[in-house]
């Protein structure tokens, strides 16, 4: 095996000892074969810049996006007021960064939590079974924005809570997926010889199943961060998710609902919309490339 | 082959009755699910059996909720209540006081005529662009309405609508800022001028994704060694993409087409909502926004019944497309 590899780099004219010839690790192969995927790697630059003007919104809003200032009713775009001003005189740019902290903050906060459930059910369905899947089929015969709107109806709206909503009302995906997973592990030679060496069921799905499914939650919690973004402006845009004086880029459009701030107030919601294709369109590339990337088969 | 003749209907049959079946205890759980979240919402549950202008004394009201069966364990006040559902009993709207089977069914109409609408823009523009670019794979052409496409399912419905509205209706003044009908005119043509924009628009994500669907099916037809036989016997080109190719690669488009329904009823809510289209999305919208229970819940139940049918279909179509498909 070493002669062999010695042989073929004395061949290329590279010199190499037996110590230089290692096995690229996982991770590093996986980096590698994302940046070749173009449109992924543009997208997660983007995402950055995005996530750096959310989190450094103190920094670069000259104004607090809170401040009602009713002189300054929906003025125009100018050099005090980038974007302009809303209904109230707040500052459009220093509403969009601000917004973007919540939108990301709720899309990275409910995956969280629709991972975390997922993922546990569904490991505990790979082995068990029945109720589990039942309970994912009635859940996934709704599009979730109807059930979401049905329970935030009794909850009320309300950041935190749309938060909690979203998670629990997305897990079943995850939760199918890490399943699939487990079963398809559950008949491998190495799982077999875990469990006839005496290791017990925890031990087996936490070192030896969970690993496995990494790659498949790091693509779905990706994706699901989007869709949690989508889900949050949908809600909060029809004015049942988080509710103003908190900026979300949901309820800077929902003052484009009335047909005069749709018409003449361009710039207050326009900001906002573009914002939300950006992010989302940026994420499923990453998405999609990471899925290339740690996909084995490829 | 086990599946000709007799046989193959036999199994069509015993795979619809499977299919209606496993959508039984679906419907039932989901009636468990509204009337639990109707128990959940504030209020005297009686209130939504009474109208709310309806001056009761307490007696009366006391009488009333027995005969309701509303002061029994939760258990049997769902069958209760089921049997006040199942015959067309679901309460009165907590602000308007109508019935609210009366209140939902005069906005299922609009609703379906939007959906149906939407869906044949959906196919028809997903289908032709989808055969256009699969067979001009590669070219500008394709490139531009791919990358449209992707584009096009990664805009949220509320955000298209918006878009859209604001470029054809308020900038360009093609098609009237919302509504059913102009006032006082409720002729076929005019109803069709409020309903394209709206429809066309729930249709966005449709188009693009029946779209992608259509394209990448239609690659792999072509390929096939049938097709080739076809040209190589010297059919003309069109004959042979529309009829041999096209007919096959239908298979995976029809499985999508019902599966579209849940998400244009979502789309349905914020569209209506945008263009003051009197449906039950809009309806949805606003009895949430007033805390009209009742409604809400009934709307719900609706739905998942919409729902729940064309997933139906759905599999039924599946199965008689495609002869193969045969859970036993």
């Amino acid at each position: 095996m070493t002669d062999h590899a010695t042989q073929t780099h004395r061949r290329y004219g590279v010199r190499l000892t037996e110590r230089e010839v290692k096995i690229e690790a996982p991770w590093r192969v996986a980096i590698r074969r994302f940046r070749r995927h173009r449109m992924a790697v543009a997208s997660l630059v983007l995402i950055l810049i995005v996530a750096a003007l959310a989190i450094g919104a103190p920094l670069i809003a000259q104004h607090d996006p809170s401040a009602i200032d009713l002189r300054a009713r929906n003025e125009g775009p100018s050099l005090n007021h980038w974007f302009g001003t809303d209904r109230t005189g707040r500052d459009s740019f220093a509403r969009t960064v601000y917004a973007g902290q919540v939108s990301l903050m709720v899309g990275v906060a409910s995956v969280v939590i629709s991972i975390g459930v997922g993922a546990l059910l569904g490991a505990l369905a790979g082995f068990t079974d029945s109720v589990i899947m039942r309970s994912t089929d009635v859940m996934m015969t709704f599009p979730p924005i109807i059930v979401i709107l049905t329970v935030a109806a009794i909850t009320g709206p309300g950041l935190w809570k749309t938060i909690a909503l979203i998670g629990l009302l997305t897990w079943p995906i995850p939760c199918r997926l890490v399943r699939a997973r487990f079963l398809l592990l559950r008949n491998l030679e190495f799982v077999h010889a875990a469990r006839v060496i005496g290791a017990p069921d925890g031990r087996i799905m936490l070192r030896h199943a969970f690993p496995n499914v990494i790659d498949v939650l790091i693509v779905n919690a990706t994706l699901g961060v989007a869709a949690a973004i989508l889900l949050e402006a949908g809600l909060s845009f029809l004015g049942l998710g988080v509710q103003p004086p908190i900026p979300s880029w949901g309820n800077m459009l929902n003052v484009a609902r009335n047909i005069s701030t749709l018409e003449n107030d361009f710039w207050q919601w326009a900001p906002a919309g573009i914002a939300i294709v950006f992010c989302v369109l940026a994420i499923n590339f990453i998405g999609d490339g990471l899925r290339e990337a740690l996909d084995p088969r490829l | 082959m086990r599946f000709i003749g007799r046989d193959w209907r036999d199994s069509l049959g015993r795979y619809i009755q499977r299919r209606i079946l496993i959508n039984i205890p679906l419907l039932v759980v989901i009636t468990i699910l509204s009337f639990l979240l109707l128990q959940a919402t504030p209020g005297d549950p009686l209130n939504a059996y009474v109208p709310p202008d309806a001056a009761l004394s307490e007696e009366q009201r006391d009488a009333l909720r027995e005969r309701l069966g509303l002061d029994e364990p939760l258990p049997l006040r769902y069958v209760f209540w089921l049997g006040e559902a199942a015959q067309g009993n679901l309460g009165f709207s907590a602000r308007t006081g109508q019935p609210v089977t009366d209140v939902i069914g005069s906005r299922i109409g609009p609703t379906m005529l939007l959906m149906v609408t939407s869906i044949v823009i959906g196919v028809s523009v997903g289908i032709v662009l989808g055969i256009l670019t699969a067979l001009t794979r590669n070219s500008v052409l394709d490139m531009a309405l791919s990358s449209a496409a992707l584009f096009g399912i990664s805009v949220p419905v509320y955000l298209a609508g918006l878009v859209g509205l604001y470029i054809f209706s308020v900038r360009l003044g093609w098609f009237p800022t919302g509504g059913y009908s102009t006032p006082g005119d409720s002729s076929f043509l005019d109803v069709l001028y409020h309903l394209v924009l709206p429809a066309g628009l729930i249709a966005v994500q449709y188009i693009a994704s029946t779209m992608r669907y259509t394209r990448s099916s239609m690659i792999e037809t072509i390929s096939q060694d049938y097709v080739r036989t076809a040209q190589a016997k010297g059919l003309p080109f069109r004959p042979v993409v529309l009829r041999h190719a096209f007919r096959n690669a239908l298979i995976p488009i029809a499985t999508i087409i019902g599966s579209y329904v849940p998400q244009l009823l979502a789309g349905a809510v914020f569209i209506e909502t945008i263009f003051a289209w009197p449906g039950m999305g809009r309806l949805f919208v606003e009895s949430v926004e007033n805390r009209d229970y009742p409604i809400v819940m009934g709307l719900t139940l609706i739905l998942a019944m919409i729902i729940l049918m064309a997933n139906l279909i759905t599999d039924v179509a599946y199965g008689l497309i495609d002869p193969r498909i045969r859970y036993d």
